[in-house]
């Protein structure tokens, strides 16, 4: 009979096909709408009417065979597959991440936090001019003002800026107030490096200028900045300080984020680090960048970034940062 | 400056411990360096020359206490004759000198100090020399104005000269040194030569010793710059020189010499000559300011009462005069940064205190406005970081002399740098590419595993008769060109620019592995591998260095976006073996010219020589999609492929593998 032959091809092709394909294709394959199984089936209209009844039941005993055999096939696959487990301890397969260097990360973050308080960011030249780094600053020549400002020359009037600083120059000549900016980038000074100092490092100048700014809003924004970089319980100090170009001139602690404020080596027990200088911008650089000194007033703030992120990360030499050593760059 | 608790009481009455004042100073804005037993240590701000004096200190201590402070009463000594019948001063540089006056004492004995100045002194950091010496030194200290002692006897035609050093002139000062001097210089002379280095160092010749009985004593007030200079130009930096760069105050010259006078006569008898020689411009005024306490609150953010902005400024030592709308400052002594409003304004802040002013957030808010620059400085390092870089941080120097310049983006010389003491031993760098390498090679020497490293930063050149910078986008990378412009190509697709190059020869760069980055047409940075000479590496590496500022101008970070095609892709890859002249650029070009408008895209997949391979050739393998407008059939796409092997074959003697 054609249809037992047939019938016991498929059994064998099942069987042939069990040991490679996984149980759901042969389920689709046999048992499918347009599987082996229903094309015998269409079969039956073939065979005479005396044997139709006996090919019949062939036929349901081997969809019933066949169904049979998927569910067991279905359920050892399983087991077969938990014997071939990956092992998960080994390493995930990803390629390795490159790293952002933690200067310019703590400048993003800084950025971040006045960007937040509406400051836009503005540049400047590296190369600087006497007027722009000293004079329109407030800091006379020959003047022991310019102590702490020991500069690198190319030739006068052209120098490397020694701070940030004229960038607010620059920003007072060029915008009307109000303003409000953040300058951020390199500056230098012909310093020996060692464990603290370096000839070229980052600072980050901050102004804003207009009618009614007070010193109290200068508190304002610091300890907003604060909170924002060290946490909601951080607490800032203002200490009168010097600069030619402010006056009030501060100095600005904040209570110690290592220790908590209870005194430790970072705040040699003090339980405050001084993180920034700042003031109120003198009136004579207002009116040196043509800006109303008695209808404006303004106030002025700066900070090291290397500072910064050697306090946050606890990093003990700032020379660290220009070495590239991939063993310290990879820490980031 | 050095602060002894036990000599400050004498003009105030200090709190009890050393700690209680450091802290009160502190918050006044007087910096401590250290506390050593009863001493202070203060840090000086440049604007407060008065406190590099004890009164000074003194005086601050007192208005932030609310103490009053006791100054040292004066009395003109009577003298048998006029001073000026037994000396004589003449001052001929008077723009550089506008008081000097001349007292002295006859007849003194030159001795050991007593004990309690000895100790005040020792404390203070000054070693005791003999009284006389140590006397000029105490009024210094006491009063912030430096005085100097003569030997009178020694002072050639009892005459004082103030002039300008002749060129060439030289000094022996009191520390046993020879000075060369010139016109810049100002000297005191007597008749015949320069007796001292006005305002830095008396000379040795006219110094007091054992053997002096008449004192001529010096009390002047030079000119700030002047001093700076010469004690900048000879290295040569004194208690005095200090002072004097800060300033000195007219009205203190005279009081402070007849202090001295006095202890003079106290501790080593004699007797003064009657009254001064005073060679003086006309005494200048004393700057008055109008304060309006409504624009301190104004500045400060907090009113603060007329009845306490009068306190605090009569406890500086000011005359405070007007109304209480607008006071009428005058100046106190020794305050010469006191001079305009905002100078009282801080004043006012420090000693109300800074921590009275409250925190205002109340100022507004603003958008703040992006830069592009910013945007795609952040798509670029996010990308380049991503693609496995690390970023690197170096020098905007260069070494004066190294042998490894890319003058690529400069014409001329490099720009020199010089320190303050005129050496040049630096040059700011006019790539980013020598410090890429030299952090591989720092790397290669730490056994480290070499990879990819990226800055952004500025290079500089000159511009004309003035100077310029750039910024650069800079890769290394260790191997072949391949890694660095696969980066390169990434991060710019990013910004929706296509990587343009054009083969170039560069003397830094290995010959046939350099080209030009072209941006829109125009030249925008390199890439190729670093010559062995330049990367000092055991190993092959490549630089790439593109124009920021053109970057950004060319950078899309958005774009409009377009459906995709949902038909089935059809892949079909092919191996032919090609001439090893043969370009992958010449090879896309014909594959595209000869394919369908179905091939949606060319890919290279790898290259290989060798067996079965001629010499002179390679294969290369490359896969291509095809994708049409309905589901594409094998027999259609196959047509395809052979079209284009049949196009390889004819325009590039490509052979199928």
């Amino acid at each position: 009979m054609i249809l037992d032959e047939k019938i016991n091809e498929a059994r064998a092709a099942f069987e042939k096909d069990a040991a490679t394909l996984p149980a759901e294709q042969l389920k689709t394959k046999y048992l499918g709408r347009e599987g082996v199984v229903r094309d015998l089936f269409a079969l039956l209209k073939t065979v005479p009417p005396a044997e139709k009844g006996a090919a019949g039941q062939a036929l349901n005993a081997l969809k019933a065979d066949l169904e049979k055999r998927v569910e067991e096939l279905a359920k050892s696959k399983v087991a077969v597959s938990s014997k071939a487990a990956i092992d998960l301890t080994l390493p995930g397969l990803a390629p390795e991440l490159g790293r952002r260097h933690p200067i310019y990360k703590t400048w993003d973050e800084i950025a971040r936090v006045f960007t937040k308080l509406g400051f836009d960011i503005v540049y400047g030249p590296e190369i600087e001019t006497e007027e722009h780094n000293f004079e329109a600053l407030n800091i006379p020549m020959d003047h022991p003002a310019r102590d702490g400002f020991d500069t690198f020359y190319i030739e006068a009037p052209y120098l490397v800026r020694s701070h940030t600083s004229p960038v607010q120059i620059r920003t007072m000549k060029s915008r009307k107030p109000p303003i409000r900016v953040i300058a951020p980038g390199k500056v230098f000074r012909p310093d020996k490096p060692d464990a603290g100092h370096s000839p070229m490092f980052h600072q980050i100048e901050g102004l804003i200028v207009g009618p009614g700014i007070t010193f109290a809003h200068l508190k304002g924004v610091l300890d907003l900045f604060a909170k924002s970089m060290w946490g909601e319980k951080t607490n800032i100090r203002f200490r009168p300080s010097f600069f030619p170009f402010t006056e009030p001139s501060a100095e600005v602690d904040v209570s110690c984020f290592i220790c908590g404020a209870k005194g430790c080596p970072v705040c040699k027990g003090s339980g405050w680090v001084e993180i920034l200088g700042s003031g109120m911008v003198h009136p004579k650089v207002l009116e040196k960048c043509g800006i109303d000194a008695e209808a404006n007033t303004g106030f002025a703030f700066g900070m090291g970034v290397e500072r910064i992120t050697m306090l946050k990360y606890g990093i003990p030499d700032i020379r660290r940062f220009y070495e590239n050593h991939f063993a310290f760059l990879r820490q980031f | 400056m050095k602060v002894p608790l036990s000599w400050l009481k004498e003009y105030v009455d200090p709190p009890g411990s050393p700690q209680e004042l450091a802290k009160l100073l502190v918050m006044a804005g007087v910096g401590i360096e250290s506390i050593e037993g009863d001493v202070l240590d203060l840090e000086i701000t440049a604007n407060r020359a008065d406190l590099l004096s004890m009164l000074g200190v003194a005086r601050e201590t007192g208005v932030n206490l609310r103490k009053p402070v006791r100054v040292p009463a004066i009395k003109e000594l009577d003298g048998a004759d006029d001073v000026s019948k037994g000396f004589a001063v003449e001052v001929s540089a008077k723009d550089l000198c506008p008081r000097y006056t001349a007292r002295a004492v006859l007849g003194i004995k030159v001795a050991p100090s007593p004990s309690w100045m000895v100790q005040r002194l020792e404390a203070a950091g000054i070693r005791s020399i003999n009284n006389v010496v140590d006397i000029t030194n105490y009024v210094l200290l006491e009063t912030g104005q430096p005085l100097h002692a003569f030997d009178a006897k020694l002072v050639r035609g009892k005459k004082i000269v103030v002039r300008r050093a002749a060129a060439g002139e030289k000094i022996v000062a009191i520390d046993g040194k020879e000075y060369g001097l010139t016109k810049d210089n100002l000297v005191i002379a007597d008749a015949e030569r320069a007796v001292a280095i006005a305002g830095v160092m008396g000379g040795k010749e006219s110094e007091i010793t054992n053997a002096t009985v008449d004192v001529l004593l010096e009390s002047a007030q030079f000119d700030p710059v002047s001093i700076r200079r010469t004690a900048r130009k000879l290295g040569l930096s004194s208690d005095s020189s200090y002072r004097f760069e800060r300033g000195v105050d007219h009205d203190t010259v005279d009081w402070a010499s007849q202090r001295a006078v006095q202890l003079i006569v106290e501790l080593a008898g004699g007797k003064p000559m009657k009254g001064v020689i005073d060679v003086s411009v006309p005494r200048p005024a004393r700057p008055v300011a109008k304060v309006r306490p409504a624009r301190i609150a104004q500045v400060l953010g907090m009113a603060v009462s007329a009845a306490r902005i009068r306190e605090i400024l009569a406890g500086l030592g000011a005359q405070v005069a007007g109304s209480d709308d607008q006071l009428e400052v005058t100046s106190p002594v020794g305050r010469r940064d006191l001079k305009i409003e905002v100078d009282y304004i801080e004043e006012v802040a420090r000693i109300e205190g800074y921590d009275k002013i409250p925190c205002d957030t109340s100022f507004g808010l603003r958008v703040a406005v992006d830069n592009p620059e910013d945007l795609v400085r952040e798509e670029v390092r996010s990308t380049v970081a991503g693609l496995g870089a690390y970023e690197v941080l170096t020098w905007s120097f260069a070494e004066a002399n190294t042998p490894n310049r890319v003058s690529f983006w400069t014409t001329g010389a490099p720009i020199p740098l010089r320190d303050p003491q005129g050496n040049v031993d630096r040059t700011l760098r006019e790539s980013l590419a020598p410090r890429l390498l030299e952090v591989l090679q720092t790397n290669e020497n730490y056994k480290e595993a070499l990879r990819p490293v990226f800055e952004i930063a500025h290079l500089y050149r000159r511009e004309g008769k003035a100077y310029g910078e750039k910024t650069v986008l800079a890769i290394a990378a260790p191997g072949d060109p391949l890694g660095v412009k696969g980066m390169l190509e990434t991060t710019l697709a990013r910004l929706a620019i296509p990587l343009d190059l054009t083969p170039a020869s560069l003397p830094f760069l290995e010959a046939g592995t350099a080209a030009e980055v072209r941006i829109g047409g125009a030249v925008a940075g390199y890439l190729g591998q670093a010559t062995s000479a330049m990367s000092g590496l055991r190993a092959p590496a490549s630089v790439a260095e593109v124009d920021f500022e053109a970057v950004v101008k060319a950078s899309r970070l958005t774009h409009p976006y377009k459906d995709f095609n949902r038909q089935p892709p059809v892949d079909r890859d092919l191996a032919v073996v090609l001439a090893d002249a043969t370009t992958w650029k010449q090879v896309e070009t014909a594959v595209r010219a000869a394919a369908p408008a179905t091939l949606e895209s060319v890919r290279f997949i790898s290259e290989y020589r060798g067996k079965g391979i001629d010499p002179g050739h390679k294969s290369w393998a490359f896969s291509m999609v095809f994708r049409g407008d309905r589901t594409l059939t094998g027999p259609e796409v196959d047509q395809s492929v052979q079209t284009i092997l049949k196009a390889l074959e004819a325009n590039l003697k490509a052979r199928l593998r």
